[in-house]
């Protein structure tokens, strides 16, 4: 922990000037830069780095982190500690950037040849009895139904992205040219259609999924 | 091009499943992931406390359980601080 002050300490010494609060930033930064730096070292996709390109990173990702923190002060409405808020800021800075770099040079477009909803990307589960794997060959049906005839494009596109290629989202909200809550509100209403047609249908996901062994 | 190291596709079986398992999870009404997001300090105070936070944010929890990039930052914060606690 930075040197423990309550909430109340925090603001008013960050918002100040002065040496109270470049103390409150250095502190800050130094429990950021730690913490970043145990968590990106236990991370198993960055095994290969060695010590000091982490303690660079994480030293980049806890500045960049304490730059919003200040931006963001006045947004602190004091419904958690103060240090629990900044860490959750820090860690959607880091991630981010980690995300952005992993997928970096990836276009959708490249990964899907076309960017078009692969239909075969999913398969029922054979290993089930011949009942269950008939109830699961007519709910694909429906999906693979609702998929090309009624989800636009994007749509599809979105879905497949991101459950077949576990495209994370900002990354791909940048990748079709619309906002994050545009991509959430895009999937969620397709979830909902392919939902909605299956229950008409008395096909009821959570059913089908615990016929699975 | 092909699609980053470590992000292989699963299996088409194992997709089907999460796919089921997403739209079983699906409802009218859910949190986008800045909603998720803006509580998620108070979500893992919450938990650090040793508290229930399912119970008293339901929705952040649901929104954890059908978003990977949330329930990742969640996990990597909770991680962040409980090492930090202890
Ligand atoms: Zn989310």
């Amino acid at each position: 922990m930075p040197t423990p002050r309550d909430n109340d300490v925090w603001l008013e010494q960050l918002s100040a000037s002065g040496p109270e609060r470049d103390a409150a930033i250095q502190d800050l930064l130094s429990w950021l830069q730690k913490r970043l730096f145990f968590y990106l070292r236990d991370r198993s996709d960055l095994r290969s780095l060695h010590d000091g390109e982490l303690q660079a990173m994480s030293a980049d990702f806890a500045q960049d982190s304490v730059l919003i923190i200040l931006q963001k002060l006045d947004q602190f409405e004091g419904r958690s500690k103060f240090t629990t808020w900044a860490a959750r800021i820090a860690v959607h800075q880091a991630l981010g950037e980690l995300r952005r770099a992993r997928w970096r040079d990836v276009s959708l477009q490249a990964v899907t040849q076309d960017g078009a909803f692969e239909p075969d990307f999913m398969r029922r589960d054979e290993t089930s009895s011949p009942e269950e794997e008939a109830i699961q060959q007519e709910a694909l049906a429906v999906v693979m139904d609702v998929i090309q005839n009624e989800l636009s494009e994007r749509q599809s596109r979105a879905l497949y992205a991101r459950m077949a290629l576990r495209m994370p989202s900002s990354v791909l909200a940048e990748e079709l040219g619309v906002s994050h809550n545009t991509l959430y509100k895009l999937i969620h209403d397709a979830r909902k259609r392919l939902k909605a047609r299956l229950l008409a249908r008395g096909l009821n996901p959570e059913d089908i999924l615990a016929s699975f062994k | 091009m092909n699609a980053p190291q470590n992000t292989h596709r699963p299996d088409a079986h194992e997709l089907w499943r999460k796919f089921l398992r997403m739209l079983s999870l699906t409802r009218e009404r859910e949190l986008t992931c800045n909603e998720a997001q803006a509580l998620l300090d108070v979500y893992v105070d919450l938990e650090l406390a040793g508290e229930n936070p399912q119970q008293v944010l339901p929705d952040v929890a649901h929104h954890l359980r059908i978003c990977p990039e949330c329930r990742e930052e969640h996990d990597a914060l909770l991680k962040i601080l409980a090492e930090d606690a202890s």
